[in-house]
């Protein structure tokens, strides 16, 4: 019995690390009814900043509670940047065409080619002004906007974007697995004879502070109600004068931060990060939220948890060779069972 | 025997019940319509008899076989077909090809005669071809058999539907609103061409329709629904007189 | 008719060649250009067939699947390991043939193993996933996908997480781009029929299709199971190729890389899916040596592809603009 409960604890703080993940997948979907594929990476790109920031941020007060806040405020900070760039630059484009799209992806172009031509700074500067340059000149004259991308062209390239987030990730900080340092001293507590030590309750507590937040802002903010009538149909809530590019934003924003929260999280438990380490999280906390309903909040939380705890118990008691097809199988099931989610309500099609 | 029997259906969605016991009997050969006030049922009754829904309760049978339940392409090829209130042409598709589509439910060939390239199918596609020109110069669509359906003008994409519907070789032809967006002029042509369809091709029609003119001029039989009820079944000149029917529209007074 | 069956002959004519180890034309040893631009051409060619299947269901049937590279392992799988428990009885048999004829039956029956292995696999999926739609299909069969390596991982008969290896080399230049042809034959034919018009009205408008008397479960299945099949077979060439297969070869990965090549090729286009193949085959093998670099400068093109042609270099449907008259002028 003590096992069961050991596992269950164990599944909560895996659970609520995929609760984490999962409310940007299902926020976003809510309000652009598209799958951001590549959020998985977001939470890989939290998680590395947050180490870079423990690292290399400060020297002294090493473990002290504060600074491990900080760092992870900043790290949320800075996700929330890099999923406002994508939605900016690769999602909004297909929506409703926007302007230095091709200046920025050829920056970006030019820096990497810059740099493999000549491996210094200089290489990647001036690398990214011709490619900015070529850009805005291009579009300018060339080429006329960015078309409306069917769903189809939006999941490849949401899927482009992953690629991007990871191989740049092992351009930019290497391919070797790196260990996140101990930003919270570890400490045991036994409870009977069950364990659960410091990091665990760290996620935990943090998990469900973000969630309360996010309710609240969801539920009694002016924006939240903005982003809440955006979900329910994006025409008419930008004919209500909902600034709609913007709550888009800031849907993103917030998602992104989540999901850095939990890479920072899940670091404290399992130290070691890679670059690719968004790739099977991301696709299970998407699991999760279509496993809650997909565009529910509530029901991302939930499916986060199952999922978790479904893991961790797939590992237990069976074998962990199937931990990953656990997931996917519940995915299955649910899909066949009842495609809207257990808290989820379907779409009929008008014929 | 009747040749389409609704009887006491009743289809709900989620707590709205859209089609409250309605029933229905048409004969072979009937003009029928069907007409209410906005919101009246009339689509969803017609996706009730080509299957696109089931009904909670009731039946519908056709030629006194029961087919609610039934998948709507096993409802296309026991001989019910029809058209769509929004225009549901297959936009890649040229115009020939919209009406070849339609005889898929009657072909012969089977999956290996497709790869093979064998005779059978040689001479199903040379057949289909030919008819499929056949229908759409009865709807003065031929010159434009290669165009794609997406650049017809919308009349033309309307009259493209009726032939593409009638190439399924229905027994019951369901006419969703043919004459939305028709000038006087085109619904006049409609009209003859209507009863046209239903003595050359010897078939039942079934129409929905909101232009009364098209309606009382075609009409042999008219229901009126409201709310999913019938409140009013008859000819068409009892139909016009008839006070409920002038209620549901008007509102009471 | 008088066309078809001339091509029909010649080609028979080279299988039976094969099978008595006449190797007319040199067209299985190594090409003169050194082995590995061999090894190029081969996989190229593996690609095309795994591409223009993959494109019957997205494409032309519109049902968005991203799970390929998973009937892809399961026909590997299936030939290699039918092969290594057959083939001494077989060769026993079939002691009156030069060793080149036994390979040939051999990949032959480990090609239609893999085949029917991967068509199972293929109707197991598609029936409870069809009757979903667009990102939801999608992610589905990306599921499956990799359930189907998580449980070739864990079967130690084929090697598991260690790899099958000592598979025999059974497939060559000729036998590879002989499935490419049978391959683009099938689905071209297939495209220009009755069954062609059934697919491409799925994807239009299913609605409607169904109204028309288009039995779109059914329909969409055959498309997925005609398509796995065919990944299968690629599948069985790959692994006799390659003598070794891993599970970290299938990955989702593999299924994106297929998706890029239909894409950027053309959707619905059958052209397109060849040229897909090609060029992104050999751009991803040219760009080797750019190490790390080569795939962030990959994700960016094909980002950039995405916002400015989604529709590919041969436009979508752009097969289906050309007109059917090849059938009426018989």
């Amino acid at each position: 019995m003590t096992n069961f409960l050991q596992q269950l604890i164990n599944g909560i703080v895996l659970g609520s690390n995929y609760a984490l993940i999962a409310l940007g997948y299902t926020m976003v979907y809510g309000v652009l009814r598209l799958i951001n594929f590549a959020h998985g990476d977001v939470y890989m790109f939290g998680a590395f900043m947050g180490y870079y920031l423990a690292r290399f941020g400060t020297a002294q007060s090493e473990g002290s509670l504060i600074h491990a806040i900080l760092i992870m405020i900043a790290a949320m900070i800075l996700s929330a940047c890099l999923g406002m760039l994508i939605e900016r630059f690769a999602y909004r484009p297909g929506r409703s065409g926007s302007k230095f799209t091709m200046a920025f992806w050829l920056g970006i172009l030019g820096a990497v080619i810059g740099h493999f031509i000549r491996p210094a700074l200089s290489g990647l500067v001036a690398g990214a002004i011709t490619g900015i340059v070529i850009g805005a000149v291009v579009e300018r004259f060339a080429i006329r906007s960015v078309r409306r991308a069917s769903r189809l062209a939006f999941l490849i390239l949401a899927i482009g974007v992953s690629f991007l987030l990871e191989n740049g990730g092992q351009l930019v900080f290497g391919a070797d697995p790196k260990f996140f340092p101990q930003i919270i001293p570890a400490m045991q507590m036994n409870v009977g004879d069950l364990s659960i030590n410091n990091q665990q309750i760290a996620v935990l507590v943090v998990a469900i502070i973000l969630m309360v937040l996010l309710n609240t802002v969801v539920n009694y903010t002016r924006t939240g109600r903005a982003m809440r009538a955006v979900s329910f149909n994006l025409d008419a809530a930008r004919l209500m004068g909902v600034n709609t590019d913007r709550i888009i934003a800031i849907t993103f924003a917030i998602g992104s931060s989540l999901a850095a929260a939990g890479g920072i999280l899940i670091s404290l438990n399992y130290p070691k990060i890679d670059p690719l380490m968004g790739i099977m999280p991301g696709l299970k906390a998407f699991v999760a939220a279509v496993l809650g309903g997909i565009g529910n909040i509530p029901g991302a939380m939930l499916g986060g948890f199952i999922i978790g705890i479904a893991e961790v118990m797939t590992v237990g008691y069976l074998q962990s060779t199937y931990r990953d097809a656990i997931a996917f199988s519940i995915l299955i099931l649910i899909l066949i069972l009842k495609p809207a989610g257990i808290m989820g309500k379907g779409l009929v099609e008008k014929v | 025997m009747a040749i389409l029997e609704v009887k006491v259906c009743v289809k709900q969605f989620g707590g709205l019940v859209a089609v409250k016991d309605l029933s229905m009997s048409l004969n072979a050969g009937d003009l029928y319509g069907l007409i209410g006030p906005n919101g009246a049922g009339k689509t969803t009754v017609f996706n009730l008899i080509t299957g696109v829904y089931t009904p909670e309760e009731g039946t519908i049978a056709l030629e006194g076989k029961e087919i609610q339940g039934m998948k709507a392409s096993a409802i296309a090829a026991l001989g019910i077909s029809r058209t769509f209130q929004n225009i549901r042409l297959f936009q890649s598709m040229t115009v020939l090809e919209n009406v070849k589509l339609a005889r898929h439910v009657h072909r012969k060939q089977g999956l290996v005669d497709a790869i093979v390239r064998s005779s059978v199918m040689q001479t199903e596609e040379s057949e289909i071809e030919r008819d499929a020109i056949e229908l759409l110069k009865i709807f003065h669509l031929d010159h434009l058999a290669q165009e794609l359906a997406s650049n017809l003008p919308y009349g033309s994409q309307r009259r493209l539907e009726i032939a593409r519907a009638l190439a399924t070789k229905p027994k019951l032809l369901l006419l969703d609103e043919p004459a939305a967006g028709m000038n006087p002029q085109e619904s006049l042509e409609l009209m003859h061409l209507i009863r046209w369809l239903r003595d050359k091709f010897d078939l039942t029609i079934l129409l929905v329709e909101h232009n009364m003119k098209v309606v009382m001029g075609v009409c042999e039989k008219i229901q009126v629904i409201d709310y999913g009820e019938t409140i009013a079944l008859g000819a068409p000149a009892e139909i016009q007189d008839n006070p409920k029917v002038i209620e549901a529209y008007l509102g009471g007074a | 008719m008088k066309k078809w069956l001339l091509c029909l002959a010649a080609v028979a004519i080279l299988v039976i060649l094969q099978l008595t180890g006449i190797d007319l034309l040199l067209l299985s040893g190594p090409i003169r250009s050194g082995p590995y631009i061999h090894q190029i051409v081969i996989l190229v060619g593996i690609n095309i067939i795994l591409a223009v299947s993959l494109n019957l269901i997205n494409g032309f049937t519109g049902q968005f699947s991203i799970g390929h590279a998973g009937f892809f392992a399961v026909g590997a799988y299936t030939s290699a390991f039918v092969i290594s428990v057959l083939e001494k009885s077989v060769r026993a048999v079939l002691v009156f043939l030069p060793e080149f004829g036994q390979n040939a039956v051999l990949l032959l029956i480990g090609l239609s193993a893999g085949a029917i292995l991967a068509g199972i696999a293929g109707l197991a999926v598609g029936i409870p996933s069809l009757r979903l739609r667009g990102d939801y299909l999608a992610i589905v069969t990306l599921g499956f996908g990799e359930i189907i390596r998580v449980l070739i991982l864990n079967i130690n008969a084929i090697g598991g997480s260690r790899g099958f290896t000592g598979i025999p080399h059974l497939s060559n230049f000729f036998w590879v781009y002989l499935f490419v042809l049978v391959t683009v034959v099938v689905v071209h034919n297939l495209v220009y029929s009755s069954y062609g018009r059934a697919f491409i009205s799925i994807r239009d408008d299913e609605i409607a299709a169904e109204a028309m008397g288009v039995d779109t479960t059914r329909f969409k299945v055959t498309s997925f199971v005609v398509s796995s099949m065919f990944a299968g077979v690629a599948g069985g060439l790959f692994g006799h190729f390659t003598m070794y297969l891993h599970p970290n070869t299938f990955t989702f990965i593999k299924s994106f890389e297929l998706i890029i090549m239909i894409v950027i090729g053309g959707l619905g286009s059958i052209e397109g899916a060849i040229l897909g193949a090609i060029l992104i085959t050999v751009i991803l093998e040219v760009f080797r040596e750019f190490g790390p670099y080569r795939l962030v400068i990959f994700s960016i093109t094909m980002i950039l592809i995405m916002l400015y042609r989604p529709q590919g270099i041969l436009g979508s449907k752009a097969l289906f603009r050309r007109k059917q008259k090849v059938l009426t002028t018989r």
